[in-house]
C-alpha cells in the first residue's frame, strides 16, 4: 500500500464504487426490464437458420432478448450524469450507441419484421435482359455493384431473410467506424493518434490510424456478436475484458475510461447473473454489437489496441473460426471445424453446453492476464 | 481372349469403396447416388453437392441429424437412407470415381490424382478452381479426356481402369463412370469387376447409390459380356442399358496405372 499515492488509492475507490453501483443497480433493474421484455413479445420466438444451431434448444425459445439494453442504458445514463467528458468518454459514449442502436432495430426486426426479399444475380441478370420498361432494366445495370455487393456479403451470413441484412450491417458498422475515427483523428488530438506497443513504446501511424480504428471497431463488434451464441458465454467473457481494460486506464491515469470501463463490467455482472443457464434473457445484437464497438474504442482509447488480441481473445477467436469456416466453405468446399464459430464445434464434439462455456471464460480469463502483464510493460 | 492375371484394386482404394457401401453409421447404409444437377448448388461443401468422401458424408450427416434432433445412430438402415437421401447427402459417379481413384494414385504412386488428372475447365478462374475444388471438378469428361486417359482395349483391362459412358440416358446428355476393381478368370470367362454410384429407376427414391458389379467377358467387347449388378442380369440390368444408349462407351486407362 506505501508504493501507492493516496490519490490513487482514492481514485480506485472511486472507480470500484462506480463497479459496485452499476453492478447493484442492473441487478435491481434486470427483474423489471425481464418483464418488459416478456410483456411486449420481444423474445426469441423461431429458430432461424443461423440459430437452428445447438444454441436453439426448444427450452431456449420465448426467452426474451435484448437483455443487453440493461448494461446498455447502465452505461450510457451513469456516464452522463457523472462521468461526462468530452476528451474521453463522448467517443466511447457515440459509438455505442450507434452500434447499440443498429443491433436494436436488427433485434427488432427480427422479431416483428417480414420476410425480406432479396434477387439472387441471375434474377437480377433476367430482369436486365427480359423487363419490358427500358427504364427498369436502366436501373438494374446502374445498380448492378450494389446488388454485386449484397451478394457477395450473404457469403458471411448465413441465410438470413429478416432484419438488418449483411451488407447493411456492415455499411453501418463502417459509418460508425468512421465517425468515431474522423472523431479522434480530427478532433482529440494527437494523444489519440499513437499507438503504445508494449515493449517498445509509442508509434504514431499519421493517417493509417483512421483505416485501422475502422477495421478494429468494425471486426470487435461482429467478434462480441459471433461469441454471444451460448447463455452467459458473452457476458462472462466480457466481465474480465472490461475490467482489464478499466485496470489499464487507472494505471495510465485515464480515470474517466477507468470508470467508464468499470461501470461496464459492474454491469456485466448483474447482466451475466441473470444469462447463465438456463437464461432469463438473452443480450440480443443491441448489446453485442454495442459492446464490441466500446470494447474497440475503450481499448483504443487507453493506448492498449496492441493488447486487445489478448484481451478480446475468444472473441476474435470465435470470429476468425467463422473466418475459416467461411474460406473452407467457399473456397475449398469442405469443412474446417464441425460448425462456426468455435463453441458450437465444440458443442458438435460432444461438450456439453456448460463445460464449453465455462472452459472458454477460464481460457479467455488467463489471456485476458496475459494481456494486462503484457500491457503493463 | 487369352488367358488374364488376375487383378484387384489396391487396399486404400478398396477401403474407400467399402467405406461408401457401408457408411460409418450405426445402420451401415450404402451411400445413396445425389447429383447436383437438379438442385444447382454451387460454392457450397462439396459434401452437399454429390462429391464428398464417405468420412465427409458421415460428418455431416451427424451434424444435420444433430440439428435436426434425429437420433441417427438409433435409426433402420431404410430409415437412415431415407434421412441421408432428404439430407441432398451422397455421391455421384464422378465424386466416387474421384475418390476410388484418388486412394488408388496415393498408394500406387505416393500422389494425388490431381497429379494425373487435370480438370477440362479452361480459363484463368476456371483452372484456378479447379485446383482449388479437385473433386468439384473432374467430372467423367475430365477422366474420359485424351489428354488424362488413354482407350484400351477391354481384354486389357486391369484394376484402376475406367469405363466411361458419354452421352447416355433419354437425352443423350448424361454421362457416367465405372471403376474397375477387380478382374479375374473362372469357369465363365474372364470377370471385369467394378463398382460405381448409380442411381436405377427400379431403386425408388431411396434405395440407389454406391453399388457394385461385373461384366464376364465373352469376346473382347464389352457390350457383347454378361452384365451383372445387384442381382439382376440382361436387359433389366440399368447399367447394362445405360450403356446401350450411350452415344459412346470405352475403357480407358488414367496416366497413373500405366
Amino acid at each position: 500500500m506505501t508504493d501507492f499515492l493516496p490519490s490513487q488509492i482514492e481514485s480506485l475507490t472511486h472507480i470500484l464504487g462506480f463497479a459496485i453501483a452499476s453492478a447493484v443497480a442492473s441487478l435491481l433493474c434486470a427483474p423489471l426490464l425481464i418483464k418488459i421484455l416478456r410483456r411486449y413479445g420481444i423474445a426469441r420466438k423461431s429458430v432461424s437458420a443461423q440459430s437452428l444451431v445447438l444454441d436453439a434448444h426448444p427450452e431456449k425459445m420465448n426467452t426474451p432478448i435484448m437483455g443487453g439494453i440493461l448494461v446498455i442504458a447502465t452505461i450510457i445514463i451513469t456516464t452522463y450524469f457523472f462521468n461526462w467528458d468530452r476528451q474521453y468518454t463522448w467517443v466511447p459514449i457515440g459509438v455505442l450507441v450507434i452500434a447499440s442502436l443498429l443491433g436494436a432495430i436488427d433485434d427488432l426486426l427480427n422479431i416483428f419484421g417480414g420476410e425480406r426479399r432479396q434477387r439472387s444475380l441471375a434474377q437480377v441478370v433476367t430482369l436486365i435482359r427480359v423487363h419490358k420498361r427500358w427504364y427498369v432494366k436502366a436501373w438494374f445495370v446502374i445498380t448492378f455493384p450494389w446488388t454485386l455487393f449484397k451478394r457477395a456479403t450473404t457469403i458471411f451470413g448465413s441465410k438470413q431473410r429478416t432484419g438488418v441484412l449483411v451488407h447493411e450491417k456492415l455499411l453501418l458498422q463502417f459509418a460508425a467506424g468512421a465517425v468515431s475515427a474522423w472523431w479522434i483523428y480530427y478532433k482529440l488530438g494527437e494523444a489519440w493518434q499513437d499507438i503504445y506497443v508494449p515493449f517498445h513504446g509509442y508509434i504514431s501511424i499519421g493517417i493509417l490510424i483512421v483505416p485501422l480504428i475502422i477495421l478494429i471497431v468494425m471486426f470487435t463488434a461482429n467478434a462480441v456478436n459471433i461469441s454471444d451464441g451460448m447463455d452467459g458465454l458473452a457476458g462472462g467473457m466480457l466481465i474480465p475484458t472490461f475490467g482489464a481494460l478499466s485496470f489499464l486506464a487507472w494505471i495510465s491515469g485515464y480515470d474517466a475510461l477507468a470508470v467508464l470501463n468499470a461501470v461496464t463490467a459492474g454491469s456485466l455482472i448483474s447482466y451475466t447473473y441473470f444469462n447463465i443457464k438456463p437464461a432469463r434473457f438473452q443480450m440480443g445484437d443491441v448489446g453485442s454489437l454495442g459492446l464490441g464497438a466500446l470494447l474497440a474504442i475503450n481499448a483504443l482509447a487507453v493506448n492498449s489496441m496492441a493488447i486487445l488480441p489478448f484481451i478480446a481473445f475468444m472473441f476474435y477467436a470465435e470470429a476468425i473460426t467463422v473466418i475459416i469456416q467461411t474460406i473452407g466453405r467457399h473456397v475449398f468446399g469442405r469443412r474446417v471445424f464441425r460448425m462456426a464459430p468455435l463453441h458450437h464445434h465444440l458443442e458438435l464434439c460432444g461438450w456439453s453446453e456448460e463445460k464449453t462455456i465455462m472452459r472458454l471464460w477460464i481460457i479467455h480469463f488467463g489471456f485476458v492476464l496475459l494481456g494486462v502483464w503484457i500491457g503493463l510493460h | 481372349m487369352h488367358t488374364v492375371e488376375t487383378h484387384t484394386i489396391g487396399a486404400k482404394a478398396r477401403s474407400v469403396i467399402d467405406a461408401y457401401l457401408s457408411l460409418s453409421l450405426s445402420a451401415k447404409p450404402s451411400c445413396p447416388y445425389f447429383n447436383n444437377r437438379r438442385k444447382k448448388t454451387r460454392g457450397n461443401l462439396r459434401v452437399l453437392i454429390g462429391k464428398g468422401s464417405p468420412e465427409e458424408i458421415v460428418e455431416e450427416a451427424h451434424i444435420i441429424a444433430k440439428l435436426a434432433r434425429v437420433p441417427i445412430e438409433s435409426l433402420s438402415t431404410d430409415k437412415t437412407k431415407e434421412f441421408l437421401v432428404t439430407s441432398n447427402l451422397g455421391i455421384d459417379c464422378s465424386g466416387f470415381a474421384y475418390h476410388v481413384l484418388n486412394a488408388f494414385a496415393q498408394e500406387k504412386t505416393g500422389k494425388n490424382i490431381t497429379s494425373f488428372v487435370t480438370s477440362t475447365r479452361t480459363g484463368i478462374i476456371g483452372s484456378f478452381l479447379a485446383r482449388l475444388r479437385p473433386a468439384e471438378n473432374l467430372g467423367v469428361n475430365s477422366f474420359r479426356h485424351d489428354t488424362n486417359s488413354s482407350e484400351i482395349s477391354i481384354s486389357d483391362a486391369r484394376a484402376g481402369d475406367i469405363i466411361t459412358f458419354m452421352g447416355t440416358g433419354k437425352e443423350k446428355t448424361y454421362n457416367h463412370i465405372l471403376v474397375i476393381t477387380g478382374i479375374n478368370e473362372d469357369v465363365h470367362g474372364v470377370k471385369i469387376s467394378y463398382a460405381h454410384s448409380y442411381a436405377w429407376p427400379s431403386d425408388g427414391l431411396y434405395n440407389h447409390g454406391v453399388r457394385e458389379g461385373s461384366i464376364t467377358l465373352h469376346d473382347d467387347t464389352i457390350m457383347n459380356g454378361t452384365w451383372h449388378e445387384d442381382g439382376v442380369t440382361g436387359n433389366d440390368n440399368y447399367t447394362l442399358e445405360s450403356a446401350k444408349t450411350a452415344q459412346e462407351v470405352s475403357v480407358r486407362r488414367l496416366a497413373f496405372n500405366i
